[in-house]
């Protein structure tokens, strides 16, 4: 059957025993997206998160599927699949297969712009609308280090957050302030038992899974 | 919107439909800067899949350039309260109906009961293929996904069963060796009757010389198996199942695709079959994304007013609501090649006359089709290629399990050659197979639909065309299980645009992306190395609500590069 040995899409946590009796790492994978208007920063807080850098102009997109990182909570290794936009919200263009599957989004809009704030409010919408009814929304208020200049009020943010049960953390890709911790917050905010697992969402696999365990059990063979 | 778009691209494809998507993610692969447009509001054209309420909205609007002939009946009351009974909006719903829902109500107990509205309610767990299609697990569609890296964006599942009618019985086609071994339905003379012919067909070709290849040239595929002294069921099974043939089938072309099922066998699941998880409707969306991460830009809902192409030049100018972008060449669907250039009589190249497609219905029921054991664990998916006279269908059957349908609910896909303009006419005979009223155990229909899928035949000798236009135009679905005819029309476009370049080579895995100047042991500055477990702890016990704000600078965080994983997790 499909559902076992998947990798991809749901919570496919999993802990085996070792032979000598003790108990292996449990694995957690998950996809979250990013979204939020054009320029707010969302590829730097990935790039920030999952290679420790920061490049001042960032180009649009950086060229990648989507990038992974793993973090480590007690004795479960979690592993993002982190996805971007690719700008295909631009034109408000965004594919809905982007959201199938999420399992966490992160909303990012520019502490100095109002727009982008109100544009993350639609986001928020948005994804109640077209992902997953469990899926845990982080809004992050962006360039942080520019807080002398901000338009948008910490606490309005915070409020906003506290209504529609989001995470909430300003961050700086430039900095690097709170971005691992909003990657953490989500992390551990997510179901990882087993019993979590489906949430009645069905489950699926990926082709190149098992590309190099491949059975050959064909039936003429 | 369109304002600030720039106004030169290497490449506009108009239509996110699959063959378009394809050519799109291809041209930005290599560097060629596409602006994809659709003006439609949703990704995938006729190549779409819809949750049910825009399913039923566009099935009511009706007559589309892409979709015509459409007609949708509901079986059942608009609300579970069968005294409520009014029928409103497009119903074609009669008495007839009515008996049958009540039907369904006495035979099933109270929790199997669906109306309009609880359907309706769970709309967006419907994704309904405009155009279905099921994959071979080594064919070209998986082939082209894995060796680009698109297979990275969708899911699929395997598909669960192969199905076929032997003597008005829905039987399940075995497929791997323990399947041959465990059947019911076979005895034990067939299974190895059965195991020894395909062993034969998997053997066959390598040696050219053969006299049994020879002795069979020029021969039917029915004819050979005939020869081979299988019983009667397995006839059915390999000609129905297996080489997808039809009495007409020259041998050659069902040895090869016996082959093809078997050389598909074993990689993936019990059948040699996947389905994508969340419907086709994704497929073309995954070329969009590699397309959009390669820079490709992506405007939905955009009318093309018309493309003028410059005689000097050759350079086409598409008219985008009132603004100008120039482009080296076009792609278009069929369907969105605009009417004043048609008129205009340029030529295109791969443009033909407008043609009915693909005969489609769609149906749901609360039941799946055949025996229990048919559906074990729930259906999944289920494959079954039918026959009336020379003309064939496939029906396919998906249950929640595919992300296509609620819980409770299978959606059958029955899609055919169109032979007229009248759906529900050319499917009839398979549907009569199928969901057969005349019988006690018939299926209840709790929804039907039919439309016609509009194509153009492809032409790309059409003889107007001149060798140098830079207007291309995709072919619409054509009935194949596979997407064999897709992947060869969107390749030979991209050829003819970009004749060296490879189509679609293998996208990096993220993994394998490094950014210049990377340094790995920035990751470590916001970490505290030691006992990492403990504050860990603490941190938990302090952040039971989620009070992200107190924990900063307090937080712990252990970022491993993912080569360091296994090493990570052995020191455990």
């Amino acid at each position: 059957m499909a559902t076992t040995a998947r990798s991809g899409g749901n919570a496919s946590g999993s802990s085996a025993q070792r032979p000598n009796g003790t108990q292996q790492n449990k694995n957690c994978q998950f996809k979250l997206v990013l979204l939020g208007e054009s320029a707010v920063g969302k590829s730097s807080l990935v790039l920030r998160f999952v290679k420790g850098q920061f490049h001042e102009y960032q180009e649009s997109t950086i060229g990648a599927a989507f990038l992974t990182q793993t973090l480590c909570i007690e004795d479960t290794v979690v592993k993002f699949e982190i996805w971007d936009t690719a700008g295909q919200e631009r034109y408000h263009s965004l594919a809905p297969m982007y959201y199938r599957g999420a399992q966490a989004a992160i909303v990012v809009y520019d502490i100095q712009n109002q727009d982008s704030f109100q544009r993350a409010k639609t986001w928020v919408k948005e994804l109640h609308k077209q992902a997953s009814p469990n899926i845990v929304i982080a809004l992050a208020g962006n360039k942080a280090d520019l807080s002398n200049i901000r338009v948008v009020e910490y606490e309005e943010a915070k409020q906003y957050a506290e209504e529609n049960g989001l995470l909430f953390m300003e961050t700086s890709a430039k900095t690097g302030m709170n971005v691992n911790d909003i990657f953490l917050a989500i992390a551990k905010k997510l179901p990882k038992n087993d019993g979590a697992n489906n949430q009645g969402a069905p489950a699926g696999r990926r082709l190149n899974d098992n590309e190099n365990n491949r059975q050959t059990n064909n039936c003429c063979k | 919107m369109s304002d600030d778009l720039p106004d030169k691209f290497d490449l506009i494809v108009i239509g996110t439909g699959f063959p378009e998507s394809c050519i799109a993610a291809a041209a930005s692969r290599i560097g060629k800067t596409v602006l994809h447009i659709d003006p439609h509001e949703y990704y995938g054209g006729v190549w779409a899949s819809f949750n049910l309420e825009s399913f039923c909205a566009l099935l009511e609007y009706g007559n589309g350039s892409d979709i015509k002939n459409t007609k949708q009946k509901w079986y059942i009351n608009e609300q579970l309260n069968p005294e409520m009974g009014a029928e409103v909006g497009n119903s074609n719903s009669d008495s007839e109906t009515h008996a049958m829902a009540e039907d369904t109500v006495v035979r099933k107990p109270i929790d199997q009961q669906w109306s309009r509205e609880k359907l309706l309610q769970q709309s967006r767990r419907f994704n309904l293929d405009l155009s279905p299609k099921i994959l071979y697990s080594a064919g070209p569609l998986v082939q082209l996904l894995v060796s680009s890296n698109i297979c990275r964006y969708a899911e699929f599942r395997a598909v669960d069963r192969v199905c076929t009618k032997f003597q008005n019985q829905i039987i399940n086609v075995p497929c791997s060796r323990s399947d041959v071994f465990n059947t019911k339905d076979l005895n034990i003379v067939e299974k190895r009757l059965l195991m020894k012919f395909l062993s034969q067909c998997l053997a066959f070709g390598e040696d050219k010389t053969e006299e049994d290849t020879l002795l069979y040239r020029g021969k039917t595929f029915r004819e050979y198996l005939q020869e081979q002294k299988v019983t009667e069921k397995i006839r059915t099974c390999v000609m129905q199942a297996i080489a997808m043939s039809t009495d007409e089938t020259p041998f050659e072309v069902g040895i090869g695709r016996t082959q093809q099922f078997l050389g598909s066998l074993g990689r993936y699941g019990n059948t040699p079959f996947l389905f994508p998880m969340y419907g086709c409707g994704e497929i073309p969306q995954c070329f969009c994304r590699l397309c959009a991460v390669f820079g490709g830009i992506y405007c939905l809902k955009r009318n093309i007013d018309d493309i003028i192409v410059e005689a000097d030049t050759n350079i086409a100018n598409v008219v985008l609501e009132g603004k100008t972008i120039k482009a080296q060449h076009v792609v278009s669907a069929p369907c969105h090649i605009p009417t004043v250039l048609l008129e205009r009589n340029v030529g295109i190249y791969g443009q033909g006359e407008l043609v009915n497609s693909l005969s489609r219905g769609i149906f749901l029921s609360a039941e799946p089709l055949g025996s229990e054991e048919l559906n074990s664990g729930g259906g999944g998916v289920n494959l079954l290629r039918l026959l009336a006279d020379t003309r064939e269908a496939i029906l396919i059957q998906l249950s929640h399990f595919s992300g296509t349908c609620p819980k409770g609910i299978y959606l059958f896909h029955l899609t055919t050659a169109a032979q007229t303009d009248q759906p529900e006419q050319d499917l009839a005979p398979f549907v009569a197979q199928i969901f057969n009223t005349e019988t006690d155990d018939a299926l209840k229909l709790l929804y039907s639909a039919y439309f016609t899928i509009m194509g153009r035949k492809s032409t790309s000798s059409t003889p107007r065309v001149d060798v140098s236009t830079p207007i291309f135009c995709t072919s619409a679905p054509s009935y194949e299980l596979d997407y064999d005819n897709a992947i060869i029309n969107a390749r030979e476009i991209f050829t003819k645009l970009y004749a060296d370049a490879e189509f679609l080579p293998r996208a990096p895995d993220p993994e394998e992306i490094v950014i210049e100047g990377e340094d790995p042991r920035a990751l470590s500055e916001n970490s505290l190395p030691d006992d990492l477990r403990e504050q860990l702890r603490e941190l938990e016990k302090s952040a039971e609500h989620m009070d992200i704000e107190d924990t900063e600078g307090t937080s712990v965080i252990e970022i491993n590069q993912v080569e360091s994983e296994s090493q990570q997790m052995d020191a455990e």
